[in-house]
């Protein structure tokens, strides 16, 4: 296995610019890596080894020429298998899906990020349509965690997180819409951004709640994730919920400065619910530290009904699922993998008036948080109450039980980061979410972006990939 | 209670027009009354007031 390439997006752009390495060159040796690595780790659905290619010799001849079109120029990325590419089909990694859907067209945040330059290596593994768990019997590959293959990568990004993690590609896109970006991006050991809803335009993408998805970075660092963003945000017409909000030079807003940041720091639900390990508190609390050494100021606070919060996160994504699912279903019920079904079904068990309730749920708390954050600037919790659990042990029905810290942000429509901060006595990463305003993805990353100027948890790669590689 | 969960999931399937398997009905009705709880939740008092969050817009085209 190739180790002397790139572990981010900013060196690898650097390599490029500097001639030390070319695109060509830096995509076949992740399209070496994938070759060698993938049936074990499961991260690609599809590989595009021969388009890749062509992208990338195009910016190779680009450099050549003179041309620089950004920090993406040349490097090479996943995209989530529920987002449409041009030259792959789209499977949302299930036999229910329409072969047809999205073929031969590249969504608008693909065509952006390829207009910035940046190699497209495949389609990357999700959960199936972004929700259940992987079904092994429905001919796809199981996602595995690369720090511990009898862990979970987490979903629905799985792909991506593992493609991010194991150096497989130097970021990608990942959707979210209950934490399938930040729980990924934990359980993996990297950075992952849930977006504003409305930042980046979902068309192009398969949804799951129609209200909550987002198109989300996903890379190893604050910085890389903030240059990706970029090209990433902003209206299309072709998406009713896309915002009209200007885009920011998000990589110029990070200048590792966080003096006089006002942090809070919920504590009840996300710091006190009995499934948050000892070692998840310790390593967020002391990545608060970090940052209070930095200048920060931090504070206890509540964030009011934050279960309910993320039971109306729930409520809205399983109904809005079951409306898109709803007649595939009925005529073709065991074509959906089992874990996939279990967790669909829910739509069918809530009443209109069960989905209008969570929308006034989310008034409140869309208000409540709004207060909150008149006098804070971002909170920080755990990303995931503990490090990744096994896979084995995983049901949707664990998962209704259990606890979210990512869902409420999906309901109130606000940014959230995933930042590594440590790791478990049991070597599994560690992570910390960072949650600022409407928009504010900016103040976020730059946040993100402090602390990692000050550790380098995110740095870290998994031994896995180097053991099978060997 | 556990025959009250069963009633409701069966009635809930056929209304949705779901043929399930045992497994998975037994399966269903042990997460149905804690997702029927997480959804009663939601009808907290404060929010009589509260208007959904939902939006129209009658002049998009």
């Amino acid at each position: 296995m190739p180790l002397d390439l790139p572990l981010t997006v900013k060196d690898a752009a650097a390599a490029l610019r500097a001639g030390s390495v070319s695109s060509v060159q830096l995509t076949e040796g992740f399209l070496k890596r994938i070759s060698v690595l993938n049936e074990y780790l499961g991260a690609f659905v599809a590989v595009t080894g021969e388009s890749a290619l062509t992208a990338a010799e195009a910016a190779d001849s680009d450099f050549a020429a003179g041309l620089d079109r950004g920090p993406l120029q040349g490097i090479p990325l996943a995209v989530k298998d529920i987002i449409a590419t041009e030259d792959a089909p789209t499977t949302a990694n299930s036999r229910v899906l329409d072969p047809e859907w999205g073929k031969g067209v590249d969504a608008p945040v693909v065509a952006r990020l390829r207009a910035a330059g940046s190699v497209v290596l495949g389609k990357s593994t999700t959960s199936e349509f972004a929700i259940g768990l992987p079904d092994s019997e429905k001919g796809f590959l199981i996602p595995r965690n690369p720090w511990n293959v009898d862990h979970t990568p987490a979903g629905s990004s799985s792909g991506t997180g593992i493609a991010v993690a194991a150096g497989l590609a130097l970021g990608g896109l990942g959707t979210d819409t209950g934490g399938s970006v930040r729980g990924p991006a934990a359980h993996n050991g990297h950075t992952g951004l849930k977006v504003t809803f409305g930042r980046v335009p979902k068309n192009g993408v398969t949804p799951l709640g129609y209200t909550l998805d987002s198109v989300g970075p996903m890379a190893r660092s604050a910085y890389d994730c903030a240059v990706m963003l970029e090209v990433m945000a902003g209206y299309d017409s072709g998406d009713p919920c896309a915002a009209r909000v200007p885009v920011p030079s998000y990589s110029d807003l990070l200048t590792g400065d966080v003096e006089g940041l006002r942090i809070g720091v919920p504590m009840p639900y996300f710091y006190d619910s009995p499934e948050v390990t000892d070692e998840v508190r310790t390593a967020v609390f002391a990545a608060v530290d970090i940052l209070k050494g930095a200048g920060a100021d931090a504070r206890a606070v509540v964030v009011p009904y934050a279960e309910q919060a993320k039971n109306a996160n729930h409520v809205t994504l399983v109904a809005e699922a079951y409306a898109y699912h709803r007649n595939n279903m009925v005529s073709r019920w065991t074509d959906y993998g089992r874990y996939t079904r279990r967790a669909l079904v829910r739509g069918a068990f809530l009443t209109a008036a069960d989905y209008t309730q969570a929308q006034r749920f989310r008034s409140f708390f869309r208000r409540a948080l709004a207060e909150l954050f008149t006098s804070y600037d971002v909170l920080i919790t755990p990303t995931w109450p503990g490090p990744a659990p096994r896979s084995d042990e995983m049901t949707p029905e664990k998962q209704l039980r259990s606890v979210s810290f990512t869902g409420p942000w999906n309901l109130a429509g606000l940014p959230a980061a995933a930042v590594p901060c440590g790791f478990s006595s049991s070597t599994l990463p560690l992570s910390m979410q960072i949650i600022g305003k409407p928009f504010a993805e900016g103040s976020v990353l730059k946040v993100a972006d402090a602390y990692q100027r000050l550790t380098d948890w995110h740095l870290k790669v998994p031994p896995v990939p180097i053991a099978v590689a060997a | 209670m556990a025959s009250d969960a069963d009633a409701a999931v069966k009635m809930l399937l056929k209304n949705a027009n779901l043929t399930v398997s045992d497994e998975e009905f037994a399966k269903f009705t042990e997460s149905y009354p804690i997702l029927r709880s997480q959804a009663d939740g939601l009808y907290l008092p404060h929010l009589d007031t509260e208007e959904p969050a939902v939006s129209f817009d009658p002049t998009a085209e």
